[in-house]
């Protein structure tokens, strides 16, 4: 018969906490992507309702045409990347995407 | 090649230019000797022109100034213009950003934990004892 040592008891010990507290992390990771989510959410809802102002330069025939300013409606159809400063959607596509607040509205 | 740019499909949004143009070519792979080929490379150029001054003066393209011109007048009250993920850190609501802050912090934490306990296996195991071989 194998007896267990004290260390191969703190050896089980030792996995079974990692596998809680791994359990525990994974959940928080999927908490951070939801808050982060919320956190886009609420930026595209200010872009929309026009408190946030955004221009870029409208994509087409694949050549980046003369800058101009996103309309709010057009962020209901269209998405923002954040890596790389882009908006597309349902057939429009801005690159070199800026944001900004108007002033009065700090 | 560029599906968007293919000779096809500009043929087909623009049917009179290129049935002038295909006439033109032809008169002058004929050798009409004549003013007409020239005149026929002129018309295109001027129905071209017209396609493009139409569509500048249509209703949607009138709107579509009209709003620019107003984001121009609100776009002067911006002091600054951020890339988007610096823009999303400052003008993202405080309160769901600080969620979002708090998630990223229990989630460090509970990663340090399992960091912690790692280390602790690992000087177990290097203590030899060999009953704990993997």
């Amino acid at each position: 018969m194998v007896t267990m040592t004290d260390s191969m008891v703190e050896r089980q010990d030792l996995i079974r906490l990692v596998a809680e507290v791994m359990k525990d992390e994974q959940a928080l990771k999927l908490t951070q992507e939801f808050a982060w989510e919320r956190v886009v959410d609420n930026f595209h809802a200010q872009l929309a309702n026009g408190k946030l102002l955004a221009k870029g330069l409208p994509l087409r025939d694949s050549l980046a045409h003369r800058e101009r300013h996103i309309p709010s409606y057009q962020w209901r159809a269209i998405r923002l990347q954040l890596s790389d400063a882009t908006a597309q959607g349902h057939g429009v596509h801005y690159v070199g995407v800026v944001v900004g607040r108007p002033k009065a509205q700090r | 090649m560029d599906t968007e740019n293919s000779p096809i499909r500009l043929a087909k949004r623009f049917p009179f230019v290129t049935a002038f143009w295909l006439i033109a070519v032809g008169l002058s792979v004929l050798g009409v000797a004549s003013p007409m080929p020239a005149m026929m490379f002129f018309a295109a150029g001027a129905i071209t022109l017209i396609y493009q001054l139409r569509e500048y003066v249509s209703g949607a393209r009138i709107l579509d100034l009209w709003d620019q011109g107003l984001l121009v007048v609100q776009a002067r009250a911006v002091s600054e213009w951020l890339e988007p993920d610096y823009a999303i850190e400052k003008f993202a609501d405080a309160s769901v950003f600080e969620e979002y802050l708090t998630a990223c912090e229990q989630t460090k934490t509970k990663h340090n934990e399992v960091v912690a306990i790692r280390a602790q296996l690992a000087a177990l195991e290097m203590r030899g004892d060999p009953h704990l071989r993997w």
